[in-house]
């Protein structure tokens, strides 16, 4: 064990007695031993600090804050990053771990392998299989920017193709963390993170299931607003989400000019606007899309179909 | 002189000059050298092709003298080989007998259904050399697999067993696969030039469990040297598979000493050069191939590390003490992952052996692969899913639920796989 380690595990924890010892006995397990674990607590209870306890005695590098105010998800999943930086700013990976998901014991030692062969890669995470409460499926869809020509290229895979939910859960370099910026006050700020990452460096999939996920709840907008900011909700969180990164992609590459060496100001705007190009073109074409669940539920589309002659049964 | 030439010659005296008659005559001899020169040819070309047919059957003979000393060679190899496989059964009959007098009354209390398997394994404790030499075909009572079945491949099964290696072999690579060996007896249908029976599909269902659970990438090709443990061992079919993939482990054996006259001597016969040890032969067990074991010496055995516990089927038939008492060691031997292969069919013997794993390690399903095209074949032919197998891997708990204060989530688990 090196005396800064190369890896900081942040975990944005909030109220998983149930399942905290699991995923911390998955994290210490890890092959690779070169970690800190800094949990951040944004619902505290007795509880939650005896099991961390009971893990820091063995382990000294874990650590322990608790919020003394709820900060929602967005600023809690941003304190973890921030206390990693300030605890150890010499690290040189960075990985969120969820309070409930699970992580094999080599996650680390083949995250690491993959970024280090590949100095361009500016994040790496691997297969993952879905569970829920009474089954486990293999996740088996790739998305890998390796090799893509350029950030425009890599942009467009990114936002067609990425599945930002598994993606955001990767280990990351912290400098190209830092400097794509750190979950912002959007909705969907995972997707956001991921976007402006992406151009600076390429992704990496490993094709192993090293990652765990549970399975819970429903995606909502509204849902999202009130889990991400608690106390007050931004009014530009009601702006579709597209808009919302456009608008940092604007602020950090086009005016903050944060893309540089790589590209400039105004290639910067120019992602800015292919990205909302290419949202566009996915919420219109994709299996999901609104357009087309709204469809559906009318008299004519499939769903109302299916409703009417059940009821003409 | 030809006889048309003189015609010629006769007929022509009358009509042309002298010079005339010179060219007619030169002529006639030009014709008369190239007759003898085709001649000539003809008879070379016909005393060439005899050559030829002399030097054909030469070789011919040649090759028919060579494909005898190959076969005669092959034979004695084969004899050899056999002589060494029935040598390597006297070495390890004299150590399972001595095992099983070692071992008092600490031998292990048997199950009615492993008392049945080891009667019927009980003519190997009196081999003859022909018995050694068809060793495989004796496996049944273990495996349950029988060379008889697999005279036929019209049957349901060749197109069965051919359907899932094809789907398996597509989906991850030819890698992982591996053929069940023709010596001592090895049986099966072949494909591609492999032989295969429903043991080779068991056991590479097994590494495919191994390889998705990102379990098996981690002992291939790495150092150090890495050891696993198999309880059981059967006759020796999975091992003799991940040591084919995973040459750089160490293989631990435990189990009844009447099944290492199956497992030992046809892993001791088919790796010639690996490095065998046996438990009470006093030799390091560092850097060794395969290591064989009794059972009775489970809780007292010491293993330079231990990395991955196996159990394929073995702890489902043992009594849930014998069971938990495995996992307990294996815990504590400091195995970083556990993998067991339970029959669907097992019923409590299967959540027995899940609860006893899921004290010790951290239960992580594996799910099956699952062709549907195959699905759709056996449930168009009629046939029944013999081989529907559970696949669970466990990662070694740091703290115990009673000491970490946590037992939900592990119930929770417990509740999911019953």
């Amino acid at each position: 064990m090196s005396a800064t380690p190369r890896v900081v595990f942040g975990m944005p924890a909030y109220g998983r007695v149930d399942t905290l010892a699991k995923v911390l006995e998955s994290l210490l397990s890890q092959t690779c031993p070169d970690f800190a674990i800094v949990i951040v607590d944004d619902k505290p209870t007795p509880d939650v600090k005896a099991i961390v306890d009971t893990y820091a005695a063995l382990n000294p590098r874990i650590t322990y804050e608790a919020n003394p105010v709820r900060l929602g998800m967005v600023g809690n999943w941003r304190k973890a990053f921030d206390r990693s930086r300030v605890l150890y700013p010499q690290s040189e990976f960075f990985a969120w771990v969820s309070d409930h998901d699970v992580w094999h014991p080599r996650w680390l030692e083949v995250l690491i392998g993959a970024l280090d062969d590949r100095p361009q890669a500016v994040m790496a995470y691997p297969q993952m299989q879905r569970v829920f409460p009474n089954e486990r499926r293999a996740v088996t869809r790739l998305f890998d920017t390796t090799g893509l020509p350029g950030p425009a290229a890599r942009l467009r895979a990114a936002t067609s193709d990425m599945t930002a939910g598994n993606c955001i859960y990767a280990l990351f370099r912290t400098t190209a963390l830092e400097r794509a910026g750190v979950f912002r006050a959007v909705l969907m700020p995972d997707r956001q993170v991921l976007l402006s990452l992406c151009l600076l460096g390429e992704f990496r999939h490993v094709p192993q299931v090293l990652w765990y996920r549970e399975v819970a709840g429903v995606f909502s907008f509204s849902r999202q607003r009130r889990m991400f900011f608690p106390s007050h909700i931004p009014l530009h969180t009601y702006l579709p989400a597209n808009v919302q990164h456009c608008g940092l992609l604007v602020w950090d590459f086009g005016i903050c000019g944060r893309g540089r060496p790589a590209f400039g100001r105004l290639a910067g705007l120019g992602y800015a606007v292919l990205q909302i190009a290419y949202s566009v073109r996915r919420e219109v074409i994709r299996h999901d899309a609104g357009w087309r669940v709204a469809l559906n539920r009318l008299r004519f589309g499939r769903q109302g179909q299916v409703a009417a002659s059940e009821a003409a049964q | 002189m030809s006889l048309r030439s003189l015609m010629r010659k006769g007929s022509g005296a009358s009509l042309y000059g002298p010079r005339d008659e010179q060219a007619r005559l030169d002529k006639i001899a030009q014709q008369d050298e190239a007759k003898q020169r085709r001649d000539a040819e003809r008879e070379a070309r016909r005393a060439d092709m005899r050559a030829a047919k002399e030097r054909a059957a030469e070789e011919r003979d040649l090759r028919k003298q060579e494909a005898q000393a190959r076969r005669d060679a092959e034979r004695r190899a084969q004899e050899e080989f056999e002589a060494q496989a029935y040598e390597n059964y006297q070495q390890v009959r004299a150590w399972a007998m001595r095992m099983r007098t070692a071992a008092g009354a600490a031998a292990p209390p048997l199950t009615g259904d492993e008392h049945a398997m080891l009667a019927r394994v009980a003519p190997m404790w009196d081999a003859t050399p022909d018995m050694i030499a068809a060793l495989r075909r004796w496996c049944e009572p273990v495996s349950g697999v029988r060379a008889s079945d697999y005279e036929s491949r019209d049957s349901d099964m060749a197109k069965d067993l051919k359907r899932q290696i094809g789907f398996l072999r597509k989906q991850l690579g030819p890698e992982l696969f591996v053929p069940e060996s023709p010596v001592l007896g090895g049986f099966g249908f072949v494909d591609q030039a492999a032989l295969y029976n429903q043991d080779t599909v068991t056991s590479f269902n097994a590494l495919v469990a191994l390889q998705d659970a990102a379990v098996l990438q981690a002992f291939r090709h790495v150092e150090p040297r890495q050891v696993v443990w198999e309880i059981g061992g059967g006759w020796g079919g999975f091992a003799y598979q991940l040591k084919r993939v995973c040459p750089n482990v160490t293989y631990v054996i435990t189990g009844h000493p009447d099944l290492f006259l199956l497992s030992a001597v046809y892993l001791m016969s088919v790796f010639p050069e690996a490095r065998f040890r046996f438990f009470d032969d006093g030799a390091d067990w560092e850097g060794a191939d395969f290591v064989f074991a009794p059972e009775w010496a489970v809780p007292t055995f010491h293993l330079p590390r231990l990395d991955l516990t196996i159990d394929l089927m073995a702890l489902q038939t043992m009594t849930c003490a014998r069971a938990t008492r495995h996992v307990e060691r294996a815990f504590n031997l400091g195995s970083r992952y556990i993998y067991t292969m339970t029959r669907i069919d097992a019923g409590v013997s299967r959540i027995a052996v899940h609860d006893a794993i899921a004290r010790h390690f951290w239960p992580h399903p594996v799910p099956p692969r699952r062709d549907p095209k195959l699905e759709d074949m056996r449930a168009a032919t009629g046939v029944e899913d013999e081989a529907e197998f559970s696949h669970l891997v466990g990662w070694k708990r740091i703290l115990l639920p009673s000491q970490s204060g946590q037992v939900a989530s592990w119930e929770l688990t417990r509740k999911n796989l019953a």
